[in-house]
């Protein structure tokens, strides 16, 4: 299940107003004619933390909102990208 | 003679009939490469064919690259060789090279290479092999080096590509990129452009990674370069992927990854571990792996894991270990989570309850500054358990608990106008008028105004006969809502309906001002139309002069579609026909056409009416109907015929139109669906042959790929078929319950009823029904099939009150039912007599 606040791209704390204009805002920029599954997963997210009481009824009941994907992408958040050097590159192609 | 001995001078007669040449042939076709070089060596030893050396030639590639395909380098190196020896091939290919490198090491193949003899190899094989040897050169010594050609392309440009890695890994991209340059499009290092480009991609901060991979992409496949170019695309993969693929890599290549990712040392055996992981769905191992690195990860760990933990409750205790205790809210949730993953709602609903008492405890504590969202929580958590409840069939659904859990949710949480509609519609539902307005009360206070309490406030007045309540109602809802078309309908009917009550108490004066009144409100013709019947019928029993009666039934449609809505609003206003049709000297056709039946089909589920009346109106048709059933009508239009009918439970003209698509297309299980579906509503058993029909039908319709009528299909099988289909265990007699004297086969043929069912019917059951080999093809089927089919089976053998016993007794948890049911009949199994032989039984 993805998560409804990654989708709508929305702190957990944001209240009704932050969300309904990220919901907007994202329908603006995926129309359904133009990307009707994303469309789609915009207008599922947003029914599911519209109010406070849904958003109440989906931190009580959602089995779990995170994903493998968010874990390897909050596991990796602050890597810093590395460049090997000649002598380890050499290796790798079977120099010893 | 031994046995073997035996056979084989029979194989031999068979082989030496073929001739070896198509035998050697038939096994280069086939990719039978070692039985192709025997067959072609024993060929050549008899002569030396040109096209035979060929063929071997191609069976030794063929071998060597099966082995080389299997790492097995040595072994494949011998087979080039060979090829080379025997069929005069060229030994230096890229191929050989490859099994060279892997064997002797790239210094070897190098020195190899300097030293063969190529004169036989054209410019484009020469410079195929120069770049097949492009990694092996950029590594080699200069020992082996030397022995190239100072101005051999391995050497010319090898300078210039070491120092593009040196730029690189300083970081110096504008000296990279020169040096790139000066590596020619037809130099065995032309790889490395796109690699070094991609690479420096990678090392931008943020890495651009749609560009890297767009760069990686231009190469073509099989580079020299090969192992860092997987590398280079897994890293630039989007989100988590780059992960998931680098499970594939071996253990340095992987290392090299993490080290572009820019992975800390620290943290790579953690994110090793998350690559090994197969199944991303699979919560279990990815909870593993956060605990055990878990101090080398973010501090976000512990939110995961226990985000997680819903999936796999067992490992709360490493968690707790590790992150210490959770609170008593996070643990009945999950456990209660967990049992609702697992689709075992009352084991999931005892811990809903716990939850909800600890929540409504908390909240009437004071001072308490989350009351009121504990409240909140307890009421959505006993809508929960409703939701679930609402789910169960008619006969499993506890409606009691189902009112008394929405009940309270509303005393937690007073304003969930959704839970106001629900209770109302549900004690509709259920007849319960004086609930349901008690709750329509307390919803109208509450919201004066709410559009969708009032149209309950509508329904629930309709329901009560409250007519004219129900167009007060109505009429208040629509200044708030004035294009509602909804409530025009409701208004128009309820005062139809109110006609119709005057009617029945010869109000007709009455009658006839709610019909005008109504004609404002009516919006389809055939609401008009219904109303001037009822003028007409008004007028007929007022003794009156009219013609309104035979235009309204014109209007309706005329012929069959006219009578049918005369015969229901007769039924409205408890009248009988005969007295009636006498009156307006209305005599019903004897006969129905094939377009009368299929308009009357059509106009069928569109009509709000249902239940008695509309019995009543189909008794007087249904021997006209039947007979039209022998009408000529096509396969679709017997199809739209028996599902109309099915939706308003006509099972007798159901049954007839049905028997006649079955007649005419045997071979359209559908109709066998509808013959079944409508024959259940009139008798509990069907006989055997029907169940045959049933389970006959059922295969057709999955070889036909009709999936929605096979998967109907099965379950009215589950019901009255043979529950264990092809693998009955019982043996084929066990069928013969038509001669069968058994309580089950009587119950069955419907000869004695469901209540005279006791537990010591069981033991009366067809002799060997209870074998050993059921009892563990039952245990087998909770594995394979789930405790469902188990529980669906039993259903059919064990007798309703005992299996309410056991279902008690299993507390709601399926599986356990599924296990108490088998260890019931494994008890009765040891009680039977022994089951004697099937010829015995004869």
């Amino acid at each position: 299940m993805s998560d409804p606040y990654n989708v709508l791209n929305v702190p957990p704390a944001a209240d009704d107003e932050t969300i309904r204009a990220a919901y907007l805002a994202a329908i603006r920029e995926s129309p359904p004619d133009r990307d009707s599954r994303r469309f789609e997963q915009i207008r599922t997210a947003y029914e599911k933390i519209a109010t406070a009481r849904q958003r109440m009824s989906f931190a009580l009941f959602a089995p779990a909102t995170v994903s493998f994907d968010d874990i390897i992408r909050s596991v990796s958040a602050d890597f810093q990208p590395r460049r090997p050097n000649t002598r380890q590159i050499l290796h790798l192609l079977g120099g010893k | 003679m031994s046995r073997r001995n035996a056979k084989a001078p029979a194989k031999r007669t068979v082989k030496a009939e073929i001739p070896t040449e198509v035998r050697a042939r038939q096994a280069l076709d086939s990719a039978h490469f070692r039985d192709a070089i025997d067959l072609y060596k024993l060929l050549l030893k008899q002569e030396n064919r040109a096209e035979w050396r060929e063929d071997l030639a191609l069976a030794y590639a063929g071998r060597a690259k099966e082995l080389m395909d299997k790492k097995m380098f040595k072994e494949a190196l011998v087979i080039w060789r060979n090829r080379a020896e025997i069929c005069g091939k060229p030994l230096f290919d890229t191929d050989y090279l490859r099994c060279l490198q892997q064997t002797s090491g790239l210094n070897e193949a190098i020195k190899h290479y300097a030293q063969a003899d190529l004169s036989g190899l054209s410019g484009e094989a020469l410079a195929e092999i120069d770049t097949c040897l492009a990694a092996a050169a950029l590594c080699a010594d200069e020992a082996a080096l030397s022995l190239l050609n100072g101005e051999h392309p391995l050497r010319r440009h090898r300078a210039t590509a070491l120092a593009a890695f040196d730029s690189y890994s300083r970081g110096d991209f504008a000296a990279m990129d020169e040096q790139l340059r000066a590596i020619p499009f037809r130099s065995p290092y032309r790889d490395l452009r796109p690699i070094l480009k991609a690479l420096a991609l990678l090392a931008a901060s943020p890495p651009n990674l749609r560009q890297a991979q767009e760069t990686i992409q231009r190469l073509a496949p099989h580079s020299p370069f090969d192992k860092l170019v997987e590398i280079v695309r897994i890293a630039a993969l989007a989100d988590g992927e780059w992960l998931k693929a680098s499970g594939e890599l071996d253990s340095d290549s992987q290392k090299m990854l993490l080290d572009i990712k820019g992975c800390p040392p620290e943290r790579m055996p953690a994110l090793r571990d998350l690559a090994a992981i197969k199944d991303p769905k699979d919560a279990a191992p990815q909870i593993k792996a956060l605990l055990r690195h878990a101090h080398v990860l973010p501090t976000s760990t512990a939110q995961w894991c226990l985000e997680l933990m819903a999936f796999a409750p067992p490992l709360l205790k490493d968690y707790e270990a590790k992150f210490g205790k959770i609170t008593e809210f996070d643990r009945l949730r999950l456990y209660a989570i967990n049992h609702e993953l697992q689709d075992e709602i009352d084991d999931a609903n005892r811990y809903w309850e716990k939850l909800v008492r600890q929540l409504t405890s908390a909240s009437r504590q004071h001072p308490n500054p989350n009351a009121e969202r504990q409240a909140i929580q307890a009421a959505l958590i006993l809508r929960r358990m409703a939701q679930h409840e609402e789910k169960m069939d008619d006969e499993d659904r506890d409606d009691a608990q189902l009112f008394k859990w929405l009940e309270s949710s509303l005393e937690l949480d007073i304003d969930d106008r959704p839970t106001y509609v629900k209770l109302i519609q549900r004690y509709r539902q259920a007849n319960n008028l004086k609930q349901a307005r008690h709750w329509l009360e307390l919803a109208l206070a509450r919201f004066p105004e709410a559009p969708e309490i009032l149209l309950e406030a509508v329904e629930t007045a309709l329901a009560s006969d409250a007519f004219k309540k129900a167009v007060a109602q109505a009429k208040r809802l629509l200044e708030l809502d004035p294009i509602n078309t909804r409530v025009r309908s409701l208004i128009s009917h309820a005062l139809l309906s109110h006609a119709r009550k005057k009617i029945r108490a010869k109000n007709f004066p009455g009658a006839i001002k709610e019909l005008d009144e109504a004609e404002e409100w009516l919006i389809s013709a055939t609401d008009r139309a219904q109303a001037k019947l009822l003028h007409g019928l008004c007028d007929l029993l007022d003794g009156l002069p009219s013609t309104r009666l035979s235009q309204a039934m014109a209007a309706l449609g005329g012929g069959l579609m006219g009578e049918f809505y005369l015969l229901l609003e007769l039924a409205h206003i408890n009248r009988a026909p005969k007295e009636v049709l006498g009156l307006a000297k209305i005599k019903l056709a004897p006969t129905a056409t094939p377009q009368e039946v299929i308009r009357l089909a059509q106009a069928l589920p569109s009509m709000k009416e249902s239940g008695k009346r509309l019995g009543t109106a189909f008794d007087s048709l249904r021997a006209k109907l039947v007979s039209a059933a022998k009408g000529d009508f096509s396969a679709t239009e017997l199809i739209e015929i028996c599902e109309s009918f099915s939706k308003v439970d006509a099972v007798e003209i159901q049954i007839k139109f049905a028997e006649a698509g079955m007649k005419r297309w045997p071979d359209r299980p559908i109709f066998v669906l509808y013959y079944a579906t409508a024959k259940e509503k009139k008798q509990k058993f069907l006989p055997m042959e029907d169940s045959d029909a049933i389970d006959r039908a059922m295969v057709l319709a999955g070889e036909q790929g009709d999936r929605p009528t096979e998967l109907r299909l099965k379950e009215l099988s589950r019901r009255h078929g043979n529950p264990f289909g092809a693998f009955n265990p019982f043996g084929d007699d066990f069928d013969d319950d038509d001669t069968c004297d058994c309580p089950d086969c009587r119950r069955r043929r419907g000869e004695i009823p469901d209540a005279e069912s006791n537990v010591d019917d069981m033991f009366e059951q067809p002799d060997g029904m209870l074998d050993g080999e059921a009892i563990g093809m039952l245990r087998a089927m909770i594995a394979i099939a789930g405790p469902q089919a188990v529980i669906s089976l039993c259903e059919t053998l064990v007798p309703a009150d005992i299996m309410k016993a056991m279902k008690s007794q299993a507390k709601g948890n399926k599986k356990m039912l599924a296990e108490i049911l088998i260890d019931a009949m494994e008890e009765l199994a040891k009680r039977l007599p022994p089951r004697p032989s099937p010829k015995s039984r004869k």
